[in-house]
């Protein structure tokens, strides 16, 4: 978990930074105001990747906290506290598991358009990640399948993706 | 194992999809035998997107019985993304759109977008809208002359894209020193930074102007594009009046409807033929009085023919707009 | 005129445009504009009255119709909505969707008439006041906007000004709004117009959100409580009342913001839950569940609309992207905006304000009629809910420029959006920023090609803005050293 939290803060860290050195090959009017931000938010992305990596300035870090929120006393750090306590409990193998559900529903209204990806999806997660039953998969896929044809296709006339396949 | 079999399924899937996709062979018989696309590059509700949903509502009466126009709204970059859109699609006929021209030429004067207005298959023209220099109330200008004799003149608007090129051109052509502040949100911003003081003055489509021009918020300078003054604003004189007669010729903002290039000869012809219609039916004209959107048609070889002359004419303003588009 | 309304078919065009306008709200992608786009076609051959009162109950309803996916399911269904998530969506997973849902309504109901009124009452201060604001004062609008990401949302401070200063870089992503120099763009056109914001925010909140719920494997509201949702739905309607010094000064703040063009009625919201959270006692509980900070953006977001009509109204220039609509339906009907439409379309504009009116109050009878059945969505088991909440997204990013890149970036922004809230990030600083940055920047460099930086400070408008500014910043400390003084 401590790794994962240093490689997303180091990953947002690598986007400033590539931002930041991209701007100052820009015009003089275009790169005003992105400097100023950038120089902040490398200044501020800097500084967390510095608390991920060395406690003695997380600590610090957090006592001033406290003494910001000593009129709501326990509260924020108590809700701060659960939220790491439960990023400890995630199961990986299941986080990995729904960004993969998630990508197959990206890609395939991408290849084959919503109006076959968007049932088969439905269909495919119930039966396969929800255990659900035939009935209750079958089912809810149409139903949502024939909403979005109703509203979006008949009632709005949206031609929505039909995939590059077809 | 189930997901492994999922995974093997939909790479089998979409194999086949490509073969088929490839395979498929362009039918040019019965045209149109399928719904038409209709790209439009503003959001819905904008002066082009209602033009467009107008004239596809009158298309779908000389099309055969089920088949609709489908208007598709892809906003992006002052219409270029829409142009990329139809450009780039199958040459089949069914990938049509409207096209702020010339506009929509300027980027391709300086960068490499992804279309050729050379090469776009021109169907009609709805309407060749006049523009028009006016300066704010607040201001002291009145005339052009003041403008010229001023030592700077700040002018508000959204950007060097699209309609708006014709501002610097207007500039550049009357000899007046002027002072750009671009940025604007929309032509509304725009107008709105003049009438509290921030700016001088505007170069916009008289359409866009006319509610402010009628209650007086502006004062109108010069009309351009149009060969007659206007009876809403008589003591306007137009360019030629004025001395400026290249500025009728290319300070203009036309609505033009293309497709794809290479559409063929004979499917091009019906497009042609389809739009001529809608544009003169009388119900679209009825709605065009009502709603007080007014049209100019052209058919597709005058549009052709039309266009081909600004384009050369904005060649030759290719060192002018320059220093405004790098 | 109220005969028009009460008798028929003017009572149906009111119920029917009210019911259409909370769906399309409802749904995120869809929006108030989209609805009155649609409905336009079938508004020839209404008398002007007619359609402006089926058009304006449409839209008018909208405004709440995009608070029930705020709350319910962490997604605003209209950007305007966005701040009323920091608190919603917590009551809701408190198990208090109803009572949620119940004030919304109501402070919708209440935000949308004060709104019409202030802007009936107040059109020639309104539009000198419209005329005041220019680019120093719209700068600090912006400024303002964005210091609330230093006193909301999730995580610590650090964490909340490196997600608001990351949206801001993310901002900067597109054309350069003055010189229209491309910038971090990476020679794709899709970029040219920067990050979209909408599939953005569908991809942080919605779409980050339900992967945490199914991951985790529950549902919304994981507390019993969850199971009096009509008795709640009434103690909503109560403490909205309870709370009627916070609507005025909500609906007022989203009235004002609502008649300057430009500001963008996001901002409407997110402002006034900053001056709730400001001005209110208690307000430690903003963020995990406080009605106030729901009542505070919705009847701003609503009060906004009817500042809107003023610029409309009077010059012809939108107040907002669905005024923009509006004025194409009047031109069409062929009712002329400007000064003399107080004149010559009085009838006309009467209609608008009791059709607005009236379509408020007949979405809080539905709303509320409805509020305990929504409540029941954030007790489905996350299986069923999440995929569904998935498409609905994805389509919805689709749907508002029908460009797949939309789905790619609510895909893209929902793994960050996970990450983000699994880490303590705020995302809603980072929307925050990705709405306001650009703002902030054009109008900064506006001013500085039109005067020198000291008018900032010498415009009067300006000034109080600024003042507000660090009022805002340091006012928190000040309390938290007098309290620790008094212990």
């Amino acid at each position: 978990m401590k790794t994962e939290e240093k490689v997303f803060t180091f990953f947002l860290l690598f986007i400033v930074v590539l931002m930041v050195a991209l701007t100052f090959g820009y015009r003089p009017g275009a790169r005003l105001v992105p400097i100023l931000v950038g120089v902040c938010a490398l200044i501020l992305m800097v500084s967390l990747c510095l608390m991920v990596l060395f406690q003695r300035f997380a600590s610090l870090y957090q006592r001033w906290e406290e003494k910001r929120h000593v009129y709501s006393k326990d509260t924020e750090s108590e809700d701060l506290n659960e939220r790491m306590r439960e990023a400890e409990r995630t199961d990986r193998k299941k986080e990995r598991s729904v960004v993969t559900w998630l990508l197959f529903l990206v890609a395939g209204t991408y290849v084959f358009g919503f109006f076959i990806a968007i049932p088969l999806f439905l269909f495919l997660f119930l039966k396969l990640w929800a255990h659900e039953t035939w009935v209750l998969s079958l089912s809810m896929s149409g139903v949502v399948w024939g909403a979005v044809f109703f509203i979006f296709a008949y009632i709005l006339g949206i031609p929505l993706h039909q995939g590059i396949v077809f | 194992m189930k997901k492994v079999f999922v995974v093997v399924l939909m790479g089998v899937l979409v194999f086949i999809g490509f073969c088929f996709g490839f395979l498929t062979p362009v039918s040019a018989q019965d045209f149109p035998k399928k719904n038409i696309r209709w790209f439009v590059g503003y959001s819905p509700g904008g002066g082009f997107d209602t033009y467009s949903r107008a004239l596809a509502r009158t298309m779908e009466k000389y099309l055969p019985k089920g088949l609709h126009v489908i208007v598709v709204n892809r906003p992006g970059s002052a219409s270029q993304q829409a142009a990329s859109m139809i450009y780039n699609a199958k040459p089949d006929g069914y990938t049509i759109g409207i096209w702020p021209m010339p506009g929509l030429y300027v980027p391709q004067m300086f960068f490499e977008p992804k279309y050729d207005v050379k090469k776009v298959t021109w169907l009609g023209t709805v309407l060749v809208e006049p523009m028009v220099l006016a300066a704010s109330s607040k201001s002291d200008f009145r005339t052009v002359k003041d403008l010229q004799g001023a030592k700077s003149v700040r002018l508000a608007l959204t950007g060097f894209t699209g309609p708006e090129i014709a501002a610097p051109i207007t500039m550049e052509k009357l000899g007046v020193k002027a002072q750009y502040i671009t940025g604007h949100t929309g032509s509304g911003q725009a107008m709105l930074a003049a009438m509290r003081g921030d700016a001088d003055a505007v170069v916009f489509s008289y359409g866009s102007l006319r509610k402010l021009l009628l209650d007086k918020s502006f004062v109108p300078l010069l009309l351009m594009g149009e060969g007659k003054r206007n009876p809403e604003i008589p003591d306007c004189p137009t360019a030629t009046e004025a001395g400026y007669p290249e500025l009728d010729d290319l300070v203009a903002a036309w609505r033009v409807i293309g497709g794809t290039p290479g559409i063929p000869e004979d499917q091009k012809k019906k497009l042609r033929e389809l739009i001529w219609k809608s544009i003169n039916d009388p119900e679209f004209l009825e709605w065009s009085k009502k709603s007080k959107r007014p049209v100019s048609p052209l058919d597709g070889i005058a549009t052709e023919r039309a266009l081909a002359k600004i384009l050369v004419q904005y060649d030759g303003l290719r060192d002018i707009l320059e220093k405004y588009m790098k | 005129m109220l005969a028009n309304m009460v008798g028929w078919p003017g009572i149906l065009l009111l119920i029917s445009g009210t019911i259409i306008g909370m769906i399309f709200g409802a749904i995120p992608g869809l929006s108030g504009t989209t609805a009155i786009v649609v409905l336009i076609p079938m508004t020839f051959g209404m008398d002007p009255g007619t359609a402006m009162l089926w058009l304006a109950a449409t839209y008018g309803a909208a405004t709440y119709g995009g608070a029930i996916p705020c709350i319910l399911i962490n997604t605003p269904g209209e950007p305007p909505n966005a701040a009323t998530i920091l608190d919603g969506y917590p009551m809701a997973q408190k198990g208090k969707a109803g009572m949620a849902l119940g004030s919304a309504a109501t402070a919708s109901t209440l935000g949308g008439f004060i709104g019409l009124l202030v802007t009936l009452l107040m059109i020639p201060v309104l539009t000198r006041f419209l005329m005041a604001f220019s680019y120093q004062e719209f700068f600090m609008m912006a400024l303002l906007g964005l210091c609330i990401i230093a006193i909301v949302g999730e995580g610590t401070l650090i964490k909340g000004l490196a997600s608001g200063f990351f949206g801001i870089m993310l901002s900067f992503v597109g054309y350069d709004p003055i010189t229209s120099v491309l910038r971090y763009t990476f020679g794709i056109q899709y970029l040219w117009d920067g990050i979209p914001v909408v599939p953005a925010l569908f991809g942080l909140l919605a779409i980050g959100e339900v992967m945490d719920l199914l991951v985790k494997e529950r549902a919304v509201a994981e507390a019993q409580s969850a199971r009096a949702s009509r008795r709640q739905v009434w103690a909503g309607v109560r403490a909205t009342f309870k709370n009627m010094p916070l609507v005025l000064r909500s609906s007022a703040l989203g009235t004002f913001i609502g008649a300057i063009p430009g500001v963008g009625g996001t901002v409407a919201g997110f402002l006034s839950y900053m001056q709730a959270k400001q001005t209110c006692k208690n307000s430690e509980n903003f963020g995990k569940g406080d009605v106030r900070g729901v009542i505070a953006p919705e009847a701003a977001n609503d009060a906004k609309e009817g500042g809107a009509l003023l610029p409309t109204l009077a010059f012809g220039i939108p107040g907002s992207s669905a005024m923009a609509v509006f004025l194409g339906a009047l031109t069409l009907h062929g009712i002329d905006v400007g000064q003399d439409i107080f004149v010559a379309n009085l009838d006309v504009v009467y209609m608008l304000i009791l059709a607005a009116l009236g379509c408020h109050m007949v979405a809080a009878v539905i709303g509320l009629s409805v509020a305990d059945k929504m409540a029941i969505l954030t007790r489905i088991r996350p299986t069923l809910i999440t995929p569904v909440i998935f498409v609905v997204c994805l389509i919805g990013s689709f749907a508002l420029r029908n460009n797949m890149g939309d789905v790619f970036v609510t895909f893209l922004f929902g793994l960050l959006g996970y990450e983000m809230r699994k880490f303590g990030f705020s995302r809603i600083a980072l929307i925050l920023g990705l709405l306001l940055g650009t703002m902030a920047e054009r109008n900064f460099r506006q001013a500085l090609m039109t005067s020198t930086i000291w008018r900032f400070f010498t415009r009067p408008i300006s000034l109080v803005l600024f003042l507000a500014i660090l009022a805002v910043l340091i006012l928190p400390y000040v309390r938290a050293y007098r309290k620790r003084g008094d212990i």
